[in-house]
């Protein structure tokens, strides 16, 4: 490391990605939000404090997610984690999906959760969401254990034995009181249709 | 998924080097730049991916979201295949400020191939070729190509113009003559964040400059910002060892490319010390 070369040419620069950083990650507070479902009803973090809460992000139009759905992945974790208490939310900042795109979307899935429709991408920018699908999982004392991918398994190549499923990891070792071994990951997916 | 047949409706002696799904926006076409297999020959094979209009496909690191492209190659016996070499790719910027990094246009990525002592022609090869493809939405696609080397006819021709120019546009080592760099910020703590800048001398204006992270596995890059005044050109970005990695990073492979006014692309390849 040297500090050879003068620096003070850049002190006006302005960092125009500085809201990037400003997503909270790993370790910090979940943020906070209140969002209509798709069946109209308002939904807010606070509604679960002191559970366990996953946070899916979704866009129905992108193929890792229709992926995902075809193979039950995400049902399958609901299921099997909703019976320990776990409280799954799924989010779409998908920008041209209203409350009635993802209502047939449910439909279709058979999806008993709840959909959050976050068309201004709000709540998708808070936590810093770039790919659908890109799973959080929250904590009891609502902070974020987990951000990153839903598997080690982008292309849905891999034998179930051969794949590492971090979202499940992270939510048996939370629901074990460890700490989360692998807390962050890249994610892998569309990006978020977020609003131009 | 987009899986094309090359081996279709009773056309079995036709060895298909193109592929074009309509579902896919990418045509994907096998080529080779073998003209004669001389004993010891080294010679290319790759796939060239060409995206509709409006449409890309991601580099090895894609970025804030999307898939890294792959490319697969199979010969026979004895033929060594190297690394599959990446052309300079370009950034985008996907809404919600989302970073992109891939082709926008025409990229061939192939490999160096070795032919054994001994070997005869023709050489069977084949490619299996995997993309994510997005414009306002995104398609997985693939292919697989097969071709007898060397290529002929209108198959050669268009492998002699996928590779005319090819090498110029791929990353080289950076020679300490044409830039030098220091890093401050540092250093990265084992796990967890650190904002870096990268200072880059050149011998002259650089013209535009962009930098793309290619970090391994366990280290993430995001937020990178390149400006540039006279011949010096600061990249800030922020680098984070992730926690539960086997193995911590000790350097970021980064690939620099300066353009200049007529839009002339140099690519090279440095390794910023995170310790």
């Amino acid at each position: 490391m040297t500090h050879s070369i003068p620096r003070a040419v850049f002190l006006t620069a302005t960092l125009a990605v500085a809201s990037l950083a400003a997503a909270a990650g790993v370790g910090d507070p979940a943020p906070g939000f209140t969002l209509a479902d798709h069946a109209g009803n308002q939904v807010s973090l606070s509604d679960f404090e002191g559970k366990i809460v996953v946070l899916e992000w979704l866009n129905p139009d992108c193929p890792f997610v229709v992926r995902h759905y075809k193979e039950g992945t995400m049902k399958g974790l609901e299921d099997a984690y909703d019976d320990k208490g776990v409280v799954w939310l799924t989010v779409n900042s998908t920008n041209y999906m209203d409350a009635e795109a993802n209502a047939a979307f449910a439909e279709k899935e058979g999806v008993d959760w709840k959909i959050l429709v976050d068309q201004d991408g709000t709540v998708g920018h808070a936590y810093g969401a770039q790919t659908t699908p890109h799973m959080y999982v929250i904590d009891t004392n609502g902070r974020i254990v987990y951000a990153g991918a839903i598997d080690d398994d982008p292309r849905g190549s891999k034998k179930a034995s051969e794949r590492t499923d971090y979202v499940a990891k992270a939510l048996d070792e939370v629901l074990a009181g460890k700490a989360v071994s692998t807390p962050e990951t890249k994610p892998y997916g569309c990006s978020v249709k977020y609003k131009k | 998924m987009n899986r094309i047949r090359f081996s279709a409706f009773g056309l079995a002696l036709a060895l298909s080097v193109l592929a074009a799904a309509e579902d896919s926006h990418v045509r994907a076409r096998l080529v080779s730049d073998l003209e004669a297999l001389n004993p010891g020959a080294t010679f290319h094979v790759g796939v060239v991916l060409e995206p509709e209009p409006g449409w890309h496909v991601y580099w090895r690191n894609p970025g804030g979201a999307g898939l890294a492209t792959e490319v697969a190659l199979e010969l026979p016996d004895g033929f060594a295949v190297g690394e599959l070499r990446w052309p300079a790719p370009v950034v985008f910027v996907q809404p919600g400020d989302i970073i992109g990094y891939g082709y926008e246009q025409l990229v061939l990525l192939a490999a160096e191939v070795a032919a054994p002592p001994g070997a005869a022609a023709p050489v069977p090869v084949r490619a299996a070729a995997s993309w994510l493809a997005c414009k306002d939405v995104c398609v997985l696609g693939s292919a697989e190509l097969e071709a007898e080397l060397p290529l002929t006819g209108e198959a050669a021709a268009a492998a002699r113009a996928a590779f005319a120019g090819w090498r110029d546009r791929l990353p080289r080592p950076a020679r300490p003559d044409e830039v030098s760099m220091s890093v401050t910020g540092g250093p990265l703590p084992s796990t967890g964040a650190a904002e870096l800048t990268v200072w880059l001398s050149w011998p002259e204006p650089p013209g535009e400059v962009d930098v793309f992270p290619d970090p391994g596995p366990g280290l993430k890059v995001e937020a990178v910002r390149t400006r540039s005044r006279g011949a010096l050109t600061r990249v800030d970005l922020t680098a984070t060892r992730l926690a539960g990695s086997s193995a911590p990073a000790a350097v970021l492979p980064v690939v620099v490319v300066r353009t200049d006014g007529e839009g002339g692309r140099t690519a090279l390849e440095l390794d910023i010390d995170l310790d």
